[in-house]
């Protein structure tokens, strides 16, 4: 076909009535439904695809599936842009545009492959030479460090932002099918009959795995379509093609990543690009194949030497012919009918078997070189010879001859592809027969395995397997509709394993040989670390870096631990194998993360009076999970502008703050006194109904865990309130204790967070205000709601509860309001208060407020703090005992050194504190952590200067003293008088008027 | 009376939104009286029992599965804990003099909670994106709850009857989180394609 000098006239699994055009570096490159883009690049006649990762040597598409090492590229430009992806697993499509890596100003004409003149300098583990020298220190590695940073990765990502959606589901099912090859679309096709609920999850866009690499029209094909059609007929089975597993987990836990639009140019509207698959099943049934085993030889990674099973695909399945004169090197009988079809479409084939004795069955016909093996390959950007001759039992080759070539396919046997059995930490077997490491289901009885992931060769067999565990496990899961038979397959079979050579490695050429293509680890690497004592296996993959790169050492690992074992006169399994961990092939983080990105990276919670704050030109702020409003700015105005006005208006007026994001909690029950009593460091058994009481809660450790207000609404039922901090924290703590050691306590705590809306009125004018809103529902007079108590009462026909207490240090209220009426009542209230020049004020005013009278919050309460640094002690009950009554005691607690609460005044009053600043005294020298440090600061209105909030070592004893607060990180000193915390009424005249 | 307003009232329009086609149709369920009933182990069935029979339910019932009569919904959510849907106030009125508060304690939850309802061929597609929950089925039939999480909240998730042969799902949710969750729940449903509907209809 014109354009396409390797594509094949006839033949393939494509659909040859329509072609389309992909771009790979700039170039148009001819395709057809049904290519990827690697089998697009090799008809096209694309031999130099990227570069390596250390050496910049050129390399070509080396596999045709995830095993990749070589053909990594960049698919998309833009926000879209896609770096590492294999050639071999991009499905083509119309306009798909993809770009070489690790390669300037191209990877056809690479500046980088200057970096293979050194690269007797380049060794595995060179870099870490530099730490240890030349030189004192650390210096020559800092100096190299620069560059070899720069070097590192491969493949640059986007930093715009994804404009593509993903999607997370989960899924349950009876048994979940691994693999739609020959034994998975039969364990798939027994389990459905069983009545099992089934997923199947096939990581290619077509089913049938090593099917397709049979000629097209065969037996194969026809047994594949009748199955598949039967499967999708069936309602309780699912299938899944384009679905990678990339991840098993415990319980029968299983991760699955759906590229649900990756083969179109974009998702049409509305729709995930990615679908991330939770998949919990009762059984599972893993058919996940094998991946060919590479030989290791000089030059093994020029463009053109490729893996002979997947040659086999690219001819059968997409009908490209990779090479006209081609060579064979082979360890088994897999090779066989691949030549026999690469002869039949044309090409001159040489076979290097290295067994001694091929059977003529085998061998009739073709030129096929017993006892031979290939030394060397040779060429620039592509393989143009090989180096071959007869090979000793070690695989030492002397005396080799060229033969001209255009592809070098190799075949050392098969590996099963066991990643997912091995991720929840599992060892596999070494079967010496297989030559290769097997699942052992012994140690995975709701995990079946079949198929040549099990190390069978022979497809009969595989379909058989596949057919008797998709039963086994349906039976597993309670499904025992009889299944029926399998259904067999008429094809000519060729296993691999029939006196199949265990020499994979061969030496006798002078060029490298590279164990791990994608990663540039020679088999001289291996060697190296041995000498250095990284023996074990985990050492030699660190230091190489060997099975470290994308494709996870899927092409490497077994010759790597081959070459170790050599090195180290160790059978195979005594060297071990590292941990396979997924992701078994990469993932998006986008599919990972699905919808929770941006604003829903996590839930956010909103007031009922949100609404009104927006409307009203609030700025918020985040207060955990809640929105809160934080100062409500008039023209041209800053958060410190707003604030001072805000705070400066509730002393002088009145001012009305939303606290609905307070902790609130309904206490219940006859042992709910009882209860608060060992909770609370004070007492709550005497307080009486209609009655609040301010409380300190303790951790056992004796630690300040929180502080609020409770109230007294009947014998039996109390309202909490906490912090907004830590709300849920005391709430997971009343439960844990009433479940565990508190059984026999009559008590019901249920949070009423979301039930009530908050509000506190504050400021001299709050009570007339509140009294006008109430009317005659509720006396709000000093005499009839003292401070500390609580009344009833209804505002503009809304019930609504009021506690008399101040956190502001002024006259205040806090009203409590079912949730749906919240807004009313504000929007009551504003327009009630009108008269009485009534304002909003944010958080920033609140906190200005508190700090202005001492009050302890966050900042106070940061878990390492006691009541006797906060001067709370008066809080503690001596009557009762109390959660944290004991260890607060300890003798380390009480040392009268530690940092206790104090207040801060800035010496020049124009000056801020910083909060986290460390505190000095004047004359000593800035280091160590200092006597202390600023917990909280703010501009005070009141008194018109900067204060702040701190804890300081013997603080209490200071008062008066001049002190330093050391701002290390900005690099600023403010002079400041101790002095004592409550800077505003500290008599208490104003919230108790 | 003053106004109640929905946390989702300034969020929410009515139309049709995402992909074309209407698999999905979401409203906002009235709440009506939500009371939590409670009691302590060894004496908590035998005190609710007359209650519950007022109500035309039998007994406390099982941890999956609601009861259901003209006048309530009844969810048990812990072994000593009720949480009623009453469709009229009047009807616990009614009642909750004749109850021990003390033995067994009461607490009104009707503004706590946000009843958002999502109906439709792709409702149980919907349900599997957002809780790590078995919709299938026969694994949660009509009458089924759930207590789990949508996006790291705790919700409820009731499968009421079905509506013209098609799932319907009442996700009960806290109040302050509706607005964030209604949020994440429309953006997961927009591959289906959905109809809002803002007029509030009754429905159990």
């Amino acid at each position: 076909m014109s354009g396409q000098p390797n594509r094949l006239a006839a033949g393939g699994r494509i659909d040859r009535g329509a072609t389309f055009t992909v771009r790979f570096d700039g170039h148009d490159i001819a395709a057809h439904p049904g290519d990827t883009l690697a089998s697009a690049l090799l008809a096209n006649g694309v031999r130099v695809v990227g570069r390596s990762f250390k050496y910049h040597r050129p390399r070509g598409v080396f596999s045709s599936g995830v095993e990749e090492p070589n053909a990594l590229v960049q698919k998309h430009s833009g926000p879209r842009a896609e770096p590492n992806a294999p050639a071999t697993t991009a499905e083509a499509f119309d306009g798909l545009e993809a770009f070489g890596q690790n390669g300037w100003p191209s990877v056809a004409f690479d500046m980088g492959a200057v970096s293979g003149f050194f690269s007797r300098l380049l060794p595995a583990g060179f870099y870490y030479k530099t730490f240890v020298g030349p030189g004192q220190g650390t210096a020559f590695w800092m100096f190299c460090e620069r560059f070899i940073r720069r070097a590192a990765g491969m493949g640059r990502p986007t930093e715009a932002p994804d404009p593509d959606a993903y999607e997370k589901v989960n899924a349950f099912c009876d048994v979940l099918v691994i693999g739609a090859g020959p034994a998975g679309l039969s364990a798939a096709l027994a389990a459905g009959r069983a009545g099992a609920r089934v997923m199947l999850a096939e990581q290619d866009f077509v089913l049938g795995g090593s099917l397709n690499d049979e000629p097209a029209g065969g037996a194969g094909d026809r047994w594949r379509d009748e199955v598949v059609a039967e499967l999708g007929a069936m309602a309780n089975v699912k299938i899944m093609p384009r679905t990678t597993a990339f991840g098993a987990y415990d319980g029968e836990v299983y991760g699955l990543i759906e590229r649900v639009t990756d083969h179109l140019a974009e998702p049409p509207a509305h729709q995930p690009r990615q679908r991330y698959w939770q998949v919990r099943t009762k059984a599972a049934v893993m058919a996940t194949g094998a991946i060919e085993r590479p030989l290791v030889f000089g030059n093994n990674d020029l463009p053109g030497v490729m893996l002979a099973g997947s040659v086999r695909r690219y001819l059968n399945r997409f009908g490209v012919l990779c090479g006209r004169k081609v060579v064979l090197c082979t360890t088994n009988d897999s090779v066989y009918p691949l030549a026999r079809e690469l002869a039949a479409a044309g090409a001159a084939v040489t076979v290097l078997d290295t067994r001694k004795d091929v059977p003529i069955v085998l061998a009739a016909g073709l030129n096929v070189l017993a006892g031979h093996a290939a030394a060397e390959a040779h060429g620039g950007k592509a393989v143009r010879a090989v180096s071959i001759g007869a090979i000793d039992a070690n695989g030492h080759i002397g005396g080799a001859r060229r033969i001209d070539c255009d592809l070098l396919a190799v075949s050392g046997g098969f590996a099963p592809t066991l990643h997912l059995w091995s991720h929840p930490g599992r060892r596999p077997l070494y079967d010496a027969a297989r030559l290769a490491f097997v699942p052992d289901e012994r140690q995975t009885p709701l995990l079946k395995c079949a198929g040549a992931c099990t190390g069978d060769d022979s497809l009969s067999a595989s379909i058989d397997a596949g057919f008797a565990k998709g039963a086994e496990a349906a039976r597993l899961a309670g499904q025992t509709h009889n299944a029926g038979a399998a259904q067999r397959v008429d094809i000519k079979e060729t296993g691999w394993l029939r006196d199949a050579g265990s020499v994979t490695a061969f030496t006798g050429g002078k060029a490298k040989a590279f164990v791990d293509l994608q990663h540039d680890v020679k088999t001289s690497d291996i060697a190296l670390a041995h000498r250095e004592g990284y023996v074990s296996v985990e050492h030699m993959k660190r230091y190489t870096t060997t099975g470290m790169a994308t494709d996870q050492g899927k092409t490497s690992n077994l010759n790597a631990l081959s070459k170790m074992a050599e090195l180290r006169g160790l059978a195979i399994p005594q060297v071990g194998t590292t941990t396979f961990r997924p992701p078994y092939t990469g993932i998006a983080f986008g599919a990972i993360v699905g919808h929770e990105t941006g604003h829903h990276f996590r839930p956010t919670r909103l007031s009922p009076m949100h609404d009104w704050h927006a409307a009203n030109g609030a700025k918020f702020i985040d207060a955990g999970l809640w929105e809160r409003a934080w100062y409500y700015p008039q023209a041209g105005e800053s958060v410190r502008d707003a604030y001072i006005r805000e705070a400066a208006h509730v002393r002088s007026a009145a001012g009305i703050v939303d606290v609905s994001s307070l902790g609130k909690i309904a206490v219940q029950g006859p042992d709910a006194a009882e209860f608060l009593d060992r909770v609370y460091t004070n007492a709550f058994k005497s307080l009486k109904v209609g009655r609040l009481r301010y409380g300190v809660m303790l951790r056992d450790d004796g630690f300040v865990l929180d502080d609020g207000a409770t109230a007294r609404l009947s014998e039996t039922e109390f309202a909490m309130s906490t912090t907004t901090a830590n709300a849920a924290k005391v709430m997971s703590n009343f439960e844990h204790l009433l479940q565990t050691a508190w059984r026999s306590l009559k008590v019901q705590v249920t949070s009423v967070s979301d039930q009530w809306a908050a509000l506190a009125l504050a400021g001299p004018r709050a009570r007339a205000v509140l009294q006008k809103a109430c009317g005659a529902s509720c006396d709000v007079s000093a005499a009839a709601l003292p401070n500390m108590a609580l009344a009833y009462g209804e505002i503009a026909g809304a019930p609504v509860r009021i506690h008399r207490m101040s956190y502001s240090g002024e006259l205040a209220y806090e009203l409590f309001i079912p949730a749906g009426f919240g807004q009313s009542v504000w929007e009551a209230l504003m327009t009630i208060g009108a008269e009485f020049d009534l304002r909003p004020y944010g958080t920033e005013a609140m906190g200005a407020l508190r700090i202005e009278k001492g009050h302890v919050a966050g900042g106070e309460l940061d878990g390492r703090t006691t009541m006797k640094d906060l001067a709370l002690e008066r809080f503690a009950s001596a009557k009762k005992p109390f959660i944290g009554s004991v260890l607060r005691k300890r003798e380390a607690l009480e040392d009268t050194a530690r940092p206790s609460l104090v207040g801060l005044a800035s010496i020049d009053r124009a000056t801020p504190l910083k909060s986290g600043s460390l505190l000095f005294s004047e004359g000593i020298p800035v280091a160590g952590h200092g006597e202390g440090h600023v917990t909280s600061t703010t501009f005070s209105p009141a008194l018109g200067a900067h204060v702040g909030l701190a804890l300081l070592a013997r603080g209490q004893a200071r008062v008066g003293e001049v002190i330093r607060c050391v701002d290390l990180l900005g690099g600023s000193t403010v002079r400041c008088r101790v002095v004592a915390p409550c800077f505003v009424d500290p008599e208490g005249a104003r919230q108790n008027a | 009376m003053p106004e109640l307003r929905s946390a989702l009232s300034s969020h929410i329009a009515s139309g049709r939104f995402g992909a074309p086609g209407e698999q999905l149709v979401f409203s906002e369920q009235p709440l009506g009286t939500l009371i939590q009933f409670s009691g302590w182990r060894g004496s908590f069935e035998t005190a609710a029992r007359p209650v519950m029979t007022r109500l035309g339910l039998d007994g406390i019932g099982a941890f999956d599965r609601a009861q259901a009569s003209d006048k309530a919904l009844a969810f048990r959510i812990a072994p000593e804990r009720l949480l009623l849907r009453l469709a009229s106030a009047s009807d616990w009125a009614a009642i909750a003099p004749g109850i021990d508060a003390a033995q067994t304690p009461m607490l009104d939850l009707s503004h706590s909670r946000t009843v958002l309802r999502a109906a439709g061929a792709a409702a149980r597609d919907l349900m599997a994106r957002l809780m790590p929950i078995d919709f299938d089925a026969q694994a949660f039939a009509p009458g089924q709850f759930v207590q789990s999480g949508i996006h790291s909240t705790g919700v409820l998730v009731h499968r009421a009857a079905d509506e013209g042969g098609a799932p319907v799902f009442d996700i009960y949710m806290p109040r302050s989180f509706a607005a964030s969750l209604w949020d994440f729940v429309t953006q997961t449903a927009l591959p289906f394609g959905y109809r809002m509907e803002t007029e509030v209809r009754p429905g159990r």
